[in-house]
């Protein structure tokens, strides 16, 4: 009897994963839980653990402790049911050369489907247009562009109209327009499955990604919904340049219990305050007003600071690097 | 461009597969198997090759030398026998390093395991797919062409027993290959340990037995060589099964058989735990 999964379980759970190699650790005690339908960024330097996480999880390698549980189904002892619910894109996806892209989708969709013949052809089909290989489905895929088996890859990832998505460096050899159309898709798929993917651009993690992970040396260092990653520690951050005289404004921001730090530069006329603070809605709508109360201040510019993901991961990668070796 | 169209993301799935445990997958990688087989252009060429070297060699030899009669044909179905096992066991030896090595190192074993795939499917379907293709081309065909050559000639032909029992010989044997060549490619990442220790044992067998006789009746080798130190009575165990002779032992059978099983157990238990 197929084991059956319970309903509310998240699409992925890992339980202090933890994979050696020789006595060196891939992967260190990873707990990591990826809601149903969110788009979870995977992010790491070259050798933290990503892709050994990735196949843990779909049952190409084993854990050395720990566990992995997807939408509640243990993925050693029920992997076949897992990759059931599962597509999976590689990093450098490989198929059989001789085949041509229909053929390679078609006998992809048979691991999933009986048939009819005429469903799967259509099912194939449907895939071909849906990555915009239809013109080349016929041709065997030996002569295909690394951009043009991504595609294939993520076809065949999704022929099964997959519970969760995992995909290992989606875009990596994708041309921009390329890149656009795969993060638009996992936008669209969002509605239909959980995708959990790995990748080195993190403009496009922080343009689709609600929740990153970044791992460091096989070790979880920071995860968390994107909008809390991107806030910070310290809060939101505003920054306001000034002119005239500034003394009343800085008082007056100073004395303000939402405002967790304020730092000045002078620079000719001009001073720029940066103010990072823990009440957003707060700073909204009093910040202005405050420094507009004293007539001898003009407002030159105002901007809402926000970090990127670049600023996260490099700290977050940054520190941990540092308290490794201190 | 990729399609933005809510409804090809909305279509109605075919029927789900339901084959899980050590079965999920084996139906639609065995078709492939047998695809690649028995594509036309693949098969008709291995059936050539495999008869070419085999009958049109033993055919070729046998033209060419001045003798008479009967023996002239007793000596086409020894070279043929001899021929046939050496060229399907190196054929053999190859094929099963592509089985599983290739797959590993080409990545395309990670994408087809995947999918909802055992790891017992995949190598069953390997072996069995590499090994009717074989059974097919390199040894009933063959066979069968051996026969018809002989009937042709005007030479006696052997009856259907016999030719079964030859091709059966001929089979184990190269399933040996295939299944050491096989487990090899399950736990070595490089060629060389993987196609050289199976053609090293091919070739070196009938030296193993002359330094340990005891060992000579466990051997593959014993099945089809003419070795003296293989086949004490001067025929090997096929040519016995072809001429219609009482074979006297059936341990090269059995232990062939056995190293056979061994073999396959060996690949099944290492390949599950194989990092892909």
């Amino acid at each position: 009897m197929n084991p059956v999964a319970p309903t509310a379980s998240p699409a992925i759970e890992t339980r202090n994963l933890t994979k050696t190699y020789g006595g060196a650790k891939a992967l260190d005690a990873l707990n990591l839980v990826v809601p149903r339908h969110s788009i979870f960024g995977f992010l790491g330097p070259n050798g933290a653990g990503k892709t050994t996480t990735i196949k843990l999880l779909l049952g190409l390698d084993r854990a050395t402790h720990g566990t992995v549980r997807v939408f509640g189904l243990d993925s050693v002892s029920d992997t076949v049911e897992v990759r059931r619910k599962v597509g999976y894109l590689a990093q450098d996806p490989r198929y059989y050369e001789h085949m041509t892209a229909r053929e390679i989708l078609e006998f992809t969709a048979r691991f999933f489907y009986t048939g009819p013949k005429i469903a799967i052809r259509e099912r194939a089909d449907e895939m071909l247009e849906l990555v915009g290989l239809s013109d080349r489905a016929n041709r065997p895929i030996r002569g295909f562009s690394g951009g043009e088996r991504q595609r294939l890859g993520i076809a065949q990832a999704q022929v099964n109209s997959p519970e969760l998505l995992i995909l290992d460096e989606p875009a990596a050899s994708l041309d921009p327009m390329g890149r656009h159309d795969v993060l638009e898709l996992m936008e669209r798929l969002r509605a239909h499955c959980a995708i959990f993917y790995s990748t080195h651009i993190l403009e496009d993690v922080q343009r689709v990604s609600d929740t990153v992970a970044i791992l460091n040396h096989g070790k979880l260092i920071t995860e968390g919904p994107i909008d809390e990653l991107l806030r910070g520690r310290e809060g939101v951050s505003y920054v306001l340049t000034l002119k005239g005289d500034t003394a009343r404004a800085e008082a007056s921001l100073r004395a303000q219990p939402w405002v967790n730090a304020l730092h000045i530069a002078r620079a000719e006329d001009r001073t720029t305050l940066t103010l990072s603070v823990s009440d957003e809605h707060e700073a909204e709508w009093n910040l202005l007003p405050l420094v507009l109360e004293d007539r001898k201040t003009a407002v030159i510019e105002f901007t809402r600071q926000r970090q990127n993901l670049e600023d996260v991961f490099l700290a977050a990668v940054g520190a941990d690097n540092q308290g490794g070796q201190a | 461009m990729i399609a933005t169209t809510r409804e090809t993301l909305a279509a109605q799935p075919p029927k789900s597969t339901t084959a899980h445990g050590w079965a999920a997958g084996l139906s639609n990688l065995l078709g492939q198997e047998f695809a690649s087989v028995f594509r036309p252009r693949a098969f008709a060429s291995q059936s050539l090759l495999w008869a070419g070297l085999s009958v049109g060699l033993a055919v070729a030899v046998t033209l060419s030398v001045p003798q008479a009669g009967q023996h002239r044909w007793a000596m086409a179905e020894q070279i043929f026998v001899v021929m046939l096992a050496m060229a399907s066991g190196v054929g053999a030896a190859i094929s099963g390093q592509g089985a599983v090595l290739d797959e590993r190192v080409s990545g395309t074993a990670a994408w087809i395991l995947s999918k909802p795939v055992s790891r017992a499917a995949f190598i069953w379907a390997k072996l069995i797919g590499r090994a009717v293709g074989f059974l097919v081309t390199a040894t009933l065909l063959p066979t069968l062409g051996l026969a018809v050559a002989l009937a042709v000639a005007g030479a006696p032909v052997p009856h259907l027993g016999a030719l079964l029992a030859t091709a059966g010989l001929l089979a184990l044997n190269w399933s040996f290959y295939l299944a050491f060549a096989t487990f090899l490619g399950s736990i070595f990442l490089r060629r060389g340990p993987v196609i050289g220790l199976p053609l090293g044992l091919l070739f070196s067998q009938s030296l193993i037995a002359q330094f340990a006789p005891s060992v000579a009746p466990y051997l593959p080798g014993a099945l089809v060589s003419f070795s003296p130190f293989m086949a004490p009575n001067g025929q090997p165990l096929a040519v016995l099964a072809l001429t219609g002779q009482p074979l006297g032992t059936a341990l090269p059978i059995l232990s062939t058989a056995v190293l056979v099983i061994a073999c396959i157990a060996l690949t099944l238990w290492r390949f599950e735990r194989q990092e892909l």
